[in-house]
């Protein structure tokens, strides 16, 4: 029997996943009631407009066959894809990959942002939880996770909008940028943009929590091992324990974890976008929902899947470098 | 491997995807908008992320051996 390398295996896995998603997300959205042209057309009834004229209006600007039996489609849409064509925003009448490129910065100005901070953040504190497990610092750093993991991100955000721009006016109540600045590399948009992404980044930032609280876990975990007993018995410092011992262990579930989040993390986007007006991938896709714009969304749908892919495709060749017990393959990581 | 390298190797994996997607955005995105400066922006934390967690990799630093 002809073995194939384990690393062609999962490049071969990544391929069928990503068609798998983008044919589920096409079925997904054609079952969907309604169709662009409906929508539309309701948009401009409310306008005023005669229902004859909007029919007309909507068939000129859409530009699209309305009959084109699915599996056409279908066909069109895969063929697109792999051309890398992602099809023209019915609703924008803008080109798909523009509008995602063009919104993609800004999602991933506060993910980046947030995703380093927390990371870093929660990997240091759940060490000094565990160091000092049942201390005072660990007694109220873990109330401090569990409250902050209790509560979902969305409903911070709005508490956070709430307090922090309406009631005290020190964030914007919405957007990205400033108004009234010219978009270019100068203090006044540069400070503006950071300000505008201060909430969405600290809303966000309650994953620290949870990661702080993973961290915490793992180490208590890995600190009842009976090789930690055997490094006890050696005579092994604290010190040596901690950081040789305990922490190389502890981070590794956590590093498949945190990946796996990213995906996570766009979908969540979604929902923080929306709260904060902040108008990046996640705050497009919610309006292609709420317009039928189809090509919109599957672009949108695919980008994210790629992303996940893409991380997840990382996390498993990169896997073996981390684990030196995965080493000779055969085993994902996740 | 310590902790310091095992982070160093998630960052790294983390920033990779962070740059091939800000890759697809300046393959698409108009030349003049504030999109452009934005993605600029990331791009700092992620090149300064990559350099450093090669940095750390590639020096074998662990500084609580």
């Amino acid at each position: 029997m002809v073995s194939i390398d384990w690393r062609i295996r999962r490049l071969g896995q990544t391929v069928f996943t990503v068609w798998a998603v983008t044919t589920l997300s096409f079925v997904l959205v054609r079952l969907m009631p309604g169709n662009p042209m409906g929508a539309m057309v309701r948009r401009l009834e409310r306008q005023g407009v005669n229902p004859v004229r909007a029919r007309e209006l909507v068939s000129l600007r859409l530009n699209v066959d309305p009959n084109q039996p699915i599996p056409i489609a279908y066909m069109n849409y895969m063929v697109d894809m792999v051309q890398g064509n992602l099809g023209v925003s019915t609703y924008y009448s803008d080109p798909v990959s523009v509008i995602l490129a063009e919104a993609l910065p800004w999602t991933l100005f506060v993910l980046s942002w947030a995703t380093f901070i927390s990371f870093f953040v929660g990997i240091a504190v759940g060490a000094l939880m565990a160091y000092w497990e049942g201390g005072k610092l660990d007694v109220g750093l873990t109330s401090w996770a569990i409250l902050m993991g209790s509560i979902p991100f969305y409903v911070l955000a709005i508490l956070m909008l709430i307090f922090l721009s309406y009631r005290f006016g020190w964030f914007p109540t919405g957007g990205k940028q400033p108004t009234g600045v010219t978009a270019g590399f100068n203090w006044a948009y540069i400070s503006g943009i950071i300000h505008h992404a201060a909430l969405p980044v600290g809303s966000m930032l309650v994953a620290s929590g949870v990661a702080s609280l993973g961290m915490r876990g793992n180490s208590i975990r890995v600190l009842g091992s009976d090789y930690l007993r055997v490094a006890r018995l050696r005579g092994l410092s604290d010190a040596t324990i901690s950081t040789q011992y305990v922490a190389r262990n502890a981070v590794l579930p956590m590093y498949t974890e945190f990946l796996i989040s990213i995906g996570q993390m766009f979908g969540g986007s979604i929902v923080l976008e929306q709260v904060f007006q902040y108008r990046g991938v996640g705050w497009y896709m919610l309006s292609a929902l709420n317009q039928r714009d189809y090509p919109l969304l599957m672009g949108g749908f695919v980008l994210i899947t790629l992303a996940v892919v893409i991380a997840l495709l990382i996390a498993d060749l990169t896997y073996s470098l981390v684990d030196p017990r995965v080493q000779e393959g055969g085993n994902d990581a996740y | 491997m310590g902790l310091i390298q095992s982070g160093a190797r998630t960052v790294l994996g983390m920033n990779v995807l962070f740059l091939l997607l800000l890759g697809f955005s300046f393959l698409f995105m108009r030349s003049d908008s504030g999109a452009r400066v934005v993605a600029q922006l990331t791009l700092i934390p992620v090149v300064l992320g990559i350099v450093a967690s090669i940095a750390v990799l590639y020096t074998g630093w662990e500084p609580f051996e």
